[in-house]
């Protein structure tokens, strides 16, 4: 998949923030963020990743191709 | 035709019949013999012959003259042996449910749901009004420019003019999928471009000329965190593949919680009740409605004919639910949904009726 990886949580956590930072939710909505970061629990090195879609990509800098490896366990 | 009930032969009523639940705006003859409101309930009745309503004051809060009745919530309203109620015509706001009685008919023109005829659902989502008390919206929809509105329903179909209405020539997206059961069990998702859609440049997407909500198979899903389902339960699913993958319209959210009722894998339709799998006739992309009952042994049956049964006897409770993709979230779906009514207990006796009512609203088959 193409991405944005992170070695820290922390560091998914601010690269959302700054993509919320540019869309307005107005109060009271169930949606409160543009997207989500998820974890690769189960690759060698583990990491935090944002998927990559057109909105993401005009703000996040370093796109790669990766793969995620999900565990059935 | 009202059935006769004995009231000295009340418990093989009960054990015969079970219990009716009789709705808002529900007229019906009956037989006697016990009801018992849910709610302060104002009731029309007439008595049959010399029958009275019981006289246990205690349970009244007004007049118990043939005519208006006004109970209050937990009341009991009884017939003495022997004697029967002619008719009860429940107000507006009202519900009763009735013991060891057999309930029939339903007023002319008035709305009967899906959960009204066959109650007690785990929780239940649709582009349809299943329950006539149900009050609430159908979907909570995002425009483009991240506004929300609740979309309703109109004639008990979702309100399709408020919809475009609202989003406009835009695209409109599923925030929550309201639980028309009375649970609470909201299906919704926070994050803007993992939501499913239901309107696309400014068109509702359809499938078989009825809304459908369009899961786009890369990112989109829905959750719902404490759906906490048993290892008897039965779905009742009207989806399409969009794609012959593996397409997961249902999933617990632990790899040790697990309930997939019918989704498509290996170019078949499957079932996985946590330890225990099994696979069967060949998937397709035709809009179907699939049933799927997890018990000891799991059945399934697609468009109303039998399909998969296979012995399940390890434990498959399910506390979080994943719509649309699977439980580690590695396999969003490519499906457009309509309607997903689940019941913690085994259906198998009414799936017939529930599918006829299913598909005579949708006309899959």
């Amino acid at each position: 998949m193409e991405g944005f990886i992170f070695k820290t949580e922390q560091e998914a956590i601010n690269a959302l923030k700054q993509v919320n930072d540019k869309v307005n939710f107005p109060e009271g909505n169930v949606t409160t963020s543009w997207t989500s970061y998820n974890f690769a629990a189960s690759n060698k090195p583990s990491f935090y990743y944002i998927a990559s879609d057109k909105f993401t990509d005009t703000i996040l800098k370093g796109k790669e191709l990766f793969e995620v490896v999900y565990s059935e366990n | 035709m009202v059935n006769p009930i004995n009231n000295d032969d009340a418990a093989l009523m009960l054990s015969k019949f079970g219990t009716k639940y009789l709705a808002e705006g529900a007229h019906t003859d009956v037989s006697a013999s016990q009801f018992v409101a849910q709610v302060a309930t104002t009731l029309t009745v007439l008595t049959g012959g010399d029958a009275a309503i019981s006289d246990n004051s205690k349970d009244y809060l007004a007049s118990m003259s043939l005519g208006s009745v006004e109970l209050k919530a937990g009341a009991l309203i009884v017939a003495p042996n022997g004697e029967s109620f002619k008719s009860i015509t429940v107000a507006t706001g009202g519900a009763l449910v009735a013991y060891n009685s057999v309930v029939e008919g339903v007023k002319p023109g008035s709305f009967v749901g899906l959960l009204d005829t066959y109650p007690d659902a785990a929780a239940a989502y649709s582009l349809r009004r299943l329950r006539a008390n149900y009050s609430g919206s159908a979907i909570r929809v995002r425009r483009t420019d991240n506004t929300e509105q609740d979309i309703g329903f109109l004639n008990n179909e979702l309100d399709t003019t408020s919809l475009l209405s609202f989003v406009g020539s835009g695209d409109g997206f599923v925030a929550t999928w309201y639980d028309q059961s009375g649970n609470g069990k909201d299906f919704s998702i926070s994050a803007a471009n993992l939501q499913p859609s239901i309107v696309n440049n400014g068109s509702v997407i359809l499938d078989n000329s009825k809304p459908s909500v369009a899961f786009n198979g890369t990112s989109n899903y829905l959750t719902s965190p404490s759906l906490n389902l048993g290892n008897t339960t039965t779905y009742f699913n009207v989806y399409r593949g969009l794609t012959d993958g593996t397409e997961i319209p249902f999933d617990g959210d632990s790899s040790t919680n697990r309930q997939l009722p019918i989704f498509m894998f290996g170019n078949k339709f499957n079932i996985n009740g946590g330890a225990s799998a099994a696979s069967g006739q060949a998937s397709n992309l035709n809009q179907n409605l699939h049933v799927t009952s997890f018990d000891t042994l799991d059945n399934t049956f697609t468009n109303g004919v039998q399909e998969i049964t296979n012995a399940n006897t390890g434990n498959h409770t399910v506390t979080g639910a994943l719509m649309a993709n699977n439980f580690n979230l590695s396999l969003p779906a490519h499906i457009k949904m309509q309607e997903l009514i689940i019941y913690n207990s085994n259906k198998l006796t009414d799936r017939s009726a529930i599918e006829k009512n299913i598909n005579d609203f949708y006309l899959i088959y």
